[in-house]
């Protein structure tokens, strides 16, 4: 029996209330997939050579549409199953989609600028998102500075590429992959540690 | 007894103890939990596990129902109403014996 202190009491509660917001590598190849479909621009190659992109992606996409029942149930297998006492993440996408909202129409009527209003808002947004969501604090602080640092930084050129919307999603892929990882190893430090039940 | 003392004999053995704490800690965040994930949680060993939800359910702390997952049988906990008063009403008389001799408070 581990002993648990309140802080460890705390963990519990959290990963129990977030279970499944917390199995990160369930959404993993999906992300990946994303972000790099929306940074890699196809017209930037043949004709030939955007068939084949395509041909990938789609491939890509299936594949990680596949893995995610697979992935779910090495979940269940591993640490079991939780039910949500309530529809759990719903404000959370509300949230998400406010802000994405918030950001296409500053995008639509902002003007090209030396820096990015768009990174600063989503920055903003995932640093709240960080205060609410303690124990994955880290990469949402991470990802929060570097996006308002990034978009801050004055650009050369016409439009910064933080303001450009798929460059801006496929960081925001990436970002949600590095949570991804640092939410399953949350998981596994807080339900990893007895290996009894294999 | 002085006041205190009254009130930390007055705590809920049945949910006082390590080990139930932390399963309660779990099912409270939660509508049920598999026994597989309560046994992860906890660090417990399968018949402990056992041993403490027999308990926690003759206190009618808990629920434990079986349920068909094709071939496998999963086991199901929940708190019951009465039990989660009960965990909720512990955690209230901890919060407010805490100021009084929690960590944090100066020996005198």
């Amino acid at each position: 029996m581990q002993s648990h202190s309140m802080p460890d009491l705390e963990r519990v509660r959290f990963v129990t209330a977030h279970y499944e917001m917390l199995q990160g590598l369930v959404v993993l190849p999906l992300l990946t997939v994303l972000g790099v479909l929306f940074v890699v621009d196809p017209r930037s190659g043949s004709q030939g050579d955007a068939v084949i992109w395509w041909g990938m992606a789609t491939a890509g996409l299936m594949a990680a549409l596949a893995a995610i029942p697979v992935l779910s149930g090495y979940y269940r297998r591993r640490y079991g199953a939780v039910r949500a006492q309530r529809e759990q993440g719903r404000s959370a996408l509300v949230t998400t989609g406010v802000v994405f909202a918030a950001v296409a129409v500053l995008h639509k009527f902002t003007p090209a600028l030396p820096f990015s209003p768009e990174a600063v808002a989503v920055g903003a947004g995932v640093l709240m998102a960080g205060r609410r969501l303690r124990p994955l604090a880290p990469p949402f602080l991470l990802t929060g500075v570097a996006l308002i640092v990034g978009g801050l930084l004055p650009f050369q050129g016409v439009g910064h590429p933080l303001s450009d919307l798929s460059i801006l999603l496929g960081v925001c892929c990436g970002a949600a992959v590095l949570l991804g990882v640092w939410s399953h190893l949350l998981l596994r430090r807080v339900l990893g540690g007895n290996e009894s039940g294999e | 007894m002085s006041e205190p003392f009254q009130e930390l004999a007055n705590l809920d053995k049945l949910v006082h103890e390590p080990a139930r704490l932390a399963i309660t800690a779990a099912l409270e965040s939660c509508g049920e939990a598999d026994f597989l994930y309560l046994q992860r949680v906890t660090g417990l060993s399968p018949g402990n596990l056992s041993s403490h939800l027999t308990k926690l359910e003759n206190g009618g702390i808990v629920q434990v129902r079986k349920e068909l997952a094709g071939k496998r049988t999963e086991t199901w906990i929940q708190l019951t109403a009465k039990g989660r008063e009960a965990v909720m009403e512990h955690w209230r008389l901890l919060e407010r014996l805490r100021p009084r001799g929690g960590p944090g408070r100066p020996s005198r």
